[in-house]
């Protein structure tokens, strides 16, 4: 039952300036989940969205981050009150068959992430000519090592501080002075461009940024910690912040892609493309710093994606859990980390296909799947006999419903699009 | 009368009831069994919800008595449901179990297994002339069985060969966990096997169950045996209990422990919380919790219990049986029998066999071994252990900085502490 105690001991692993901030912000697993959200598919995604689109879509990214606010809050209080997983819970109050929906729900996105994290770390070393076919069986063979001969933790150190390389989205952001007053305006004023390419891009906005995974891995790391309704407050600080903090990069790099690439018209078909918007901050040295921060973040997304879903699911189904037992004991738990892993390893091996275009569709398929987990979420926290007086306000609701339904219809409106051609 | 010799309760919740005029009544949607506190619980009753006849009461409670056949997917019934709408009761009793809601995918305890699992579907037998719930069907082949998928498990064991196994745990080894609104376990079901249990294994039970379950049970033993059971837990674990425990429940725990596992359990604690709980221990308890907490975490100071036998070198052996006598210590605490001057220092050990062969008015120190193996209270964990390992030892006596004796470390009681670094070093959570 105990799992992501590696939370807890991640925040003593912290350099000492992120351990600073952590403090500041009452540190927990709110900002560690909402940070977890900067993987390469996060990245790709709103640098695409910036160079294609300028800055249309920012409004779009001002919203999402309500509702991540409400999202995470949500699932940290569905934790803290109720003590149990969701997996678990929805197990519990809704039956073996809905069950059975939402963890394929569940196994389905987080297997287009998994692939997602593999191809960023393929198209980070493409961009010192390493092709795809090494570095992908490798980096699986050492995730996969890594994680089950406990070794993961020295190694996870040392990706965490590499991954705070996208913190330089931010200087960079400032160093080109962008026109503000132009940014503001399109923070605030909705523009929105029927056409196909601009739906997609705002649905894999809005899977990269609220998850199904990190709906279950958030509510699992609360409920590993032992917070109590009495942590409520502090717990609603941690997940407020940790969003916030989460799109303030995501709002850079939409900024820097904007004001770089966008006006040269450069449309992002390579990691190299994207590593161009952190020249104004470090010159010739951007690419490099982007992808090692690239890598990085891929490598801890890949380790957490299979090993959170194989746990999900067991808790869900019954099976024994947990990495510190032996193969023997746990032998469901520990196939199941290994297929996901395995599976996610090979799809971005597929010939042919654009690494790019893979994170963009992977992102995009957790945007589709979204709805089926909040619905979820939204049934658990509005049960009064589970929640008490801690059932969700309208304003909550509405805001989760309207993100439902929104999801919803750009992804029927997306369908009927291949129909019947729509716009251009 | 024999409806059915035997039958799943997924398989019998998907069947239509039919009275015995031939209306189709609705389909069953919850399963009564009759709880008893030493039989296997017969079926009492099922509930049947329909829309279709506004003449009959909804839920609809049939007696299992007026069942009579099952063929297929219908039930048929030996009356016709009007008598059965009168004759019926209107509401389930007390004792009814709804089985669907308080055992269907809900977690039990396997007290014969020791392990904490998901209930996945149930099994009725006919025993004694009823229906009665035998087991609960923990495995994959129940977890099918419940999404409709059947037809693929005869598939798989009819092409493919594979057996897939009935997980099945007897009702007798059945632990219901069931809380009341207010977090307290539910009164109707009974817990004395549960606490019956030895306190390593109910640890390993309540890091399994979840973090509100764990409270209940933990507050529902006697502070014995929680206090006992709480030491075993893993730290992770146990800092979550103590954490929605009261501090009036947590502070009668401590006072039922020895004085060094009270401090490592108050070492894990907030400090803030640490110092309150310490303040309001019984004052000398409290004073010999801190004079362990003064010993850094993973010394052998800490890990040491101050519980140890020790004689002065004058003794005679004679003397010394006759003292082992009255004291009747327990077995942990005779591996080695310790000799000290009037200072307190170590001088040598004595084992009970030395005791037995020696000539009754022979003297401790013309007996005791003088080369000594010892540790030193600031000595860490490791060292400890592998000590113990390499001079083969159960116990080690551990000095102070003046060279008294001041504790022992023995294996059987401390194995867990000793080792348990490297197991929990391993995994990532």
């Amino acid at each position: 039952m105990t799992w992501l105690r590696n939370v807890r001991e991640r925040l003593h692993t912290h350099p000492a300036w992120v351990r600073l901030m952590l403090s500041l912000s009452v540190i927990g697993p709110g900002l560690v989940t909402a940070n977890a959200d900067n993987d390469p598919g996060g990245i790709t995604t709103y640098s695409t969205v910036g160079a294609t689109f300028g800055y249309d879509m920012l409004w779009g990214l001002i919203l999402v981050t309500i509702s991540l606010v409400v999202i995470q809050e949500m699932a940290a209080r569905l934790g803290t009150v109720t003590g149990r997983g969701l997996a678990d819970l929805i197990r519990e109050e809704f039956g073996v068959k809905m069950a059975f929906l939402a963890m394929l729900t569940l196994l389905l996105a987080n297997l287009a992430t998994t692939a997602s994290e593999f191809a960023g770390m393929a198209a980070s070393l493409e961009i010192f000519g390493v092709p795809r076919w090494v570095t992908i069986p490798i980096t699986a063979v050492v995730v996969w090592w890594s994680v089950t001969a406990g070794s993961y933790r020295r190694l996870e150190r040392i990706f965490l501080i590499l991954a705070g390389a996208f913190i330089t989205y931010i200087l960079s952001g400032l160093l080109i002075r962008p026109d503000w007053g132009m940014v503001l305006r399109q923070a605030v004023v909705p523009r929105f461009h029927w056409t196909p390419s601009f739906m997609l891009l705002f649905v894999g906005m809005v899977g990269t940024t609220i998850t199904p995974w990190m709906q279950f891995y958030l509510q699992a790391s609360v409920v590993d910690k032992g917070l109590t309704v009495q942590d409520l407050h502090y717990v609603r600080w941690d997940v407020t912040i940790g969003s916030l903090w989460s799109d303030l990069v995501s709002f850079f790099i939409i900024v820097t892609t904007a004001a770089t690439l966008f006006p040269h018209g450069i449309h992002i078909q390579t990691a190299e493309d994207a590593a161009r918007a952190l020249e104004p901050f470090a010159g010739a040295y951007a690419t490099i710093l982007f992808a090692v921060g690239l890598f990085a973040a891929g490598f801890l997304a890949a380790a957490i994606l299979p090993l959170s879903t194989a746990y999900a699911l067991s808790e869900a189904f019954g099976f024994e859990r947990s990495v510190n037992r032996s193969w023997k004991e746990a032998p469901v738990f520990f196939w199941l980390f290994t297929s996901i892993l395995g599976i996610g390893a090979l799809l971005p091996l597929i010939p042919g296909l654009s690494l790019v275009r893979m994170m963009l569709f992977a992102q995009d398929v957790n945007g589709f799947l979204l709805p089926v987990i909040l619905i979820f979420m939204l049934r658990l926290v509005n049960n009064r006999r589970l929640m008490g007086t801690h059932t969700n306000g309208p304003v909550y609701n509405v805001i989760v419903w309207v993100t439902v339904l929104f999801l919803v219809l750009l992804t029927l409106v997306l369908l009927g699009s291949t129909i019947l051609p729509l716009g251009r | 009368m024999s409806v059915v010799p035997e039958i799943h309760a997924s398989r019998l919740l998907a069947k239509t009831v039919i009275d015995a005029k031939g209306r189709k009544l609705g389909r069953v949607v919850e399963i009564y069994v009759q709880l008893d506190k030493d039989e296997l619980p017969p079926v009492v009753a099922l509930e049947v919800r329909s829309r279709r006849h506004p003449d009959l009461p909804s839920p609809l409670y049939i007696p299992w008595r007026t069942v009579q056949v099952l063929v297929r997917q219908y039930l048929s019934l030996t009356v016709p449901a009007e008598a059965l709408s009168k004759a019926a009761p209107v509401a389930p009793e007390a004792s009814w179990l709804p089985i669907r809601r308080t055992l269907f995918d809900k977690q039990i305890v396997d007290l014969n297994g020791l392990r904490v699992v998901r209930v996945n579907d149930l099994k009725f037998n006919e025993v004694g002339g009823g229906l009665r719930l035998v087991a609960v069907d923990v495995g994959l082949r129940g977890l099918l069985r419940r999404l409709g998928l059947r037809p693929l498990v005869h598939w798989a064991e009819a092409r493919l060969h594979l057996s897939l196994p009935d997980t099945l745990i007897r009702w007798q080894d059945v632990q219901r966990i069931e809380l009341e609104g207010d977090g307290r376990l539910h009164l109707g079901v009974p817990y004395e096997r549960l606490a019956r249990l030895r306190p390593a294994d109910l640890a390993d039970i309540l890091e399994a169950l979840h973090t509100r379950e764990r409270t209940a049970v933990l507050g529902a033993l006697t502070p014995a045996i929680a206090a006992e059971t709480l030491t075993e837990v893993e730290p992770e674990a146990r800092e979550q209990i103590l954490a929605r425990l009261t501090p009036e429940r947590v502070l009668s725990l401590l006072e039922s422990l020895p004085a060094d596992e009270a401090a490592d359990i108050l070492s894990q604690l907030r400090a803030d919380r640490a110092a309150a709980l310490l303040g309001a221990m019984k004052p000398e308890q409290g004073e010999q919790v801190r004079s362990f907490l003064e010993y850094e975490e993973d010394t052998a100071g800490r890990l040491m219990s101050r519980e140890f036998i020790f004689f002065p070198q004058t003794q005679t052996a004679d003397e010394t049986i006759a003292a082992l006598r009255q004291l009747k210590p327990p077995a942990n605490s005779t591996y080695y029998l310790y000799v000290v001057d009037q200072a307190g220092h170590l001088l040598g050990t004595v084992s009970l066999r030395d005791l037995v062969v020696a000539a009754p008015s022979c003297r401790l120190e013309e007996i005791m071994r003088t080369k000594v193996i010892a540790v030193h209270v600031d000595d860490d964990r490791q060292t400890v252990g592998e000590m113990l390992a390499k001079y083969d030892l159960l116990a080690l006596p551990v000095l102070d900085e003046d060279e008294r004796l001041v504790g022992v470390v023995s294996l059987p009681e401390h194995a867990d502490e000793i080792f348990s670094a490297e197991r929990r070093r391993g995994g990532l959570w």
